[in-house]
């Protein structure tokens, strides 16, 4: 029965459902492992220990958890700002560098990137701890010992570090479909080089920042173990503390109620973020 | 911000509708290695205020890597660039003041077509107003008024191609550089804008220098062509000069069809006598000067085909050959036939003339006054 209908279909109708059946294995991977327990953390944030907006109403009449929840945004905000600062350069010069320095630029980001995050947040606490090396050899030098351990700081450095990639690599992929010749252009029609970076160069590598800067931003504000290891008391995040209310004190009504405001929140920068995004431009179809 | 050299916006405004005195350029023995790659080789070329210069030559002969030292993005390691008399190379590339037109068109992808244009205007400060006002003159003489809204992405290559140029030309430059401006367009389009480039360049009155490995679109565009070679520059001339009287081989052999006759010569009086293919040959020139091989370049015209044994031989020219190839042309016809040494002779004659079928004996024919004795670099 269903044949004549396929055949009545454009052949752009039909590559389209050729495509959408190619999504079909991941769509049910992802309802599975993503949709399944959002729904469970959802319902159990709306009916533990009795049906109703309780969990919710703890939540924002809880002055830690408002605490808490902003200085989530404000590290994430922070780590999020230092990744585009130091990713920046950083791909710039591996968009420009001959084959080989690419390559060893390359490989600098992907190996750490191989190694476990518990692994490398273990290593920054060697080197941030008090008796650690940054410290030792701060002493050596004559200064006086700074507190990086336990502090914002040490978090906001371990976790720029361990998501770096995430910027980089976005913003590399931008870097290297910008055509250099563009800058020489600029050059010739009398820019000096600040200029023409920041009217040609900057203008079209922001897809690539925003695109990184997503990425970075989202997975800073569920990060979980950098700040449990790396943070102290005052620098908790929203995760540690959702952690505390699911395993520690078995009250998921009230990890569901947390969890369902972080995504929200998130939701809504996203929604703020999207129109950046955008490009105002086209970018194909240049030879017809 | 540093005051652009050339034209404060003053100057540039006065000048734009009017023509703009054309730039002199000298370039004096400069050289440019890549490691051990001589890239240019003591190139020196002198091109006149309001001319049409070409650069041509095979890919990897230099000329690029001439444009690129003009506009300053190459560096030279010795020599001397001047432009009205003046010395430039310490001069960077945006106090130049020279519209470059890139081979790919370098259009900003995020601007539209008004604001890629306005660019160059905006870096001089060029006020609001003045500046529209610009932008508008320039887009109605490469007629894209209607487009100026538009981003690059949604233009033909064709459309892309001259907004580059008005680019180029809205902040009157007194010197335009084209790097093979029209390379990635098809035959017709190609031709047209070759057109439309040589009517911009004469209302402008600006300087023009155009690279291209196109020998037709050089000779359809300049007044005169630089011949670029292993980085080197072979012989500056007028088309009809480089086609009729060509200085050496090399460019004898680029520029249009040739037949290249060699074997062992010797001088008598003002005639020179060339043994080839088991004939010989006589020229009505002596070069006493040149010493080692010499060879004869013959252009299609040149050479007629006629019956084997119907042609007397006196005073012309005759070699044996079988033909290989007849290509119809519409008004004449070309032959390609191959001498008993295995040298392949081009001829064109009118196609009204008399026939000849393929794998025919013929007689090539040609008087003693034609052709060009050079010298032969060895085979």
């Amino acid at each position: 029965m269903s044949e004549p209908k396929v055949r009545e279909m454009t052949p752009e109708a039909r590559r389209k459902v050729r495509a959408f059946l190619m999504t079909v294995p991941a769509l049910a991977v992802l309802a599975l492992v993503l949709l399944a327990p959002l729904v469970i953390v959802v319902a159990r944030s709306v009916t533990e220990p009795q049906p109703g907006l309780e969990n919710y109403r703890w939540f924002f009449a809880t002055p830690v958890n408002l605490t808490v929840l902003a200085r989530t945004f404000k590290v994430a905000f922070w780590v999020t700002l230092l990744c585009v600062v130091v990713a920046y350069p950083y791909a710039f010069a591996m968009s420009v560098a001959g084959r080989k320095l690419r390559l060893l630029l390359i490989l600098c980001v992907l190996v750490p990137f191989w190694v476990s995050g518990v692994v490398r947040t273990f290593a920054w606490v060697i080197l941030l701890q008090d008796s650690g090396l940054i410290n030792k050899t701060l002493l050596a030098m004559g200064f006086e010992k700074i507190r990086l351990i336990r502090t914002q700081t040490g978090v906001t450095i371990g976790m720029v570090q361990i998501l770096l990639p995430f910027m980089i690599m976005p913003l590399y992929s931008v870097m290297r479909g910008i055509d250099l010749r563009l800058l020489l252009a600029a050059r010739s029609l009398g820019a000096r080089p600040v200029a023409s970076f920041f009217q040609i160069y900057l203008p079209l590598s922001l897809p690539g920042v925003f695109a990184g800067a997503t990425i970075v931003f989202i997975l800073a504000l569920g990060f979980y173990i950098t700040p449990l290891l790396l943070g102290g008391a005052s620098s908790t995040l929203l995760s540690t503390l959702i952690q505390q209310q699911v395993l520690s004190l078995l009250n998921w009504g009230h990890g569901g109620a947390m969890g369902v405001v972080l995504l929200a929140a998130t939701f809504g920068g996203l929604l703020i973020a999207a129109p950046l995004m955008r490009r105002r431009y086209p970018v194909t179809g240049g030879e017809r | 911000m540093m005051p652009l050299q050339a034209s404060t916006p003053e100057t540039a405004t006065r000048r734009t509708p009017d023509r703009i005195p054309g730039a002199a350029v000298g370039i004096d023995r400069i050289r440019k290695t890549y490691g051990s790659y001589v890239a240019l080789d003591d190139v020196s070329l002198t091109i006149r205020p309001g001319e049409f210069m070409s650069f041509l030559g095979p890919s990897g002969s230099g000329k690029t890597t001439t444009l690129n030292v003009i506009a300053g993005f190459t560096g030279h390691e010795s020599g001397v660039l001047k432009i009205d008399g003046r010395e430039i190379d310490r001069v960077p590339p945006h106090r130049r003041n020279i519209g470059v037109v890139f081979q790919h068109y370098a259009l900003f992808p995020h601007m539209t077509v008004a604001e890629n244009i306005a660019y160059p205007l905006r870096q001089r400060r060029i006020g609001r107003s003045e500046r529209h006002a610009m932008v508008g003159a320039v887009l109605e003489k490469v007629e894209l008024s209607a487009l100026a809204g538009r981003y690059p992405a949604e233009l033909s290559g064709g459309q892309q191609q001259r907004v580059a140029l008005a680019r180029a030309m809205v902040f009157a430059p007194g010197l335009m550089l084209l790097d093979e401006p029209l390379g990635a367009l098809d035959k017709k389009l190609r031709e047209a804008l070759q057109l439309e480039i040589r009517r911009i360049h004469r209302e402008l009155g600006s300087t023009f220098v155009f690279v291209t490995h196109d020998q037709e679109e050089a000779l359809v565009l300049s007044d005169r062509i630089a011949v670029f070679n292993k980085g080197r520059i072979e012989q500056v001339a007028s088309g009809e000069e480089l086609y009729r009287a060509p200085k050496t081989l090399f460019v004898g052999q680029f520029i249009g069809e040739s037949t290249v006759l060699r074997g062992p010569h010797e001088s008598r009086g003002d005639e020179t006598a060339l043994s080839v293919a088991g004939a010989r040959i006589r020229i009505a020139a002596r070069r006493p000067d040149a010493g080692g091989r010499q060879c004869l370049l013959l252009r299609p015209e040149d050479l007629r085909l006629c019956a084997p044994g119907s042609t007397a031989g006196g005073h012309e020219n005759v070699v044996a050959a079988r033909l290989r190839e007849k290509i119809y042309l519409g008004a004449s016809v070309k032959y390609e036939a191959v001498l008993t040494d295995g040298t392949v002779a081009t001829a064109r004659m009118p196609a009204s003339g008399p026939s000849f079928e393929i794998g025919a004996p013929v007689d090539l024919v040609w008087s003693a006054g034609c052709g060009t004795l050079l010298d032969d670099p060895g085979a």
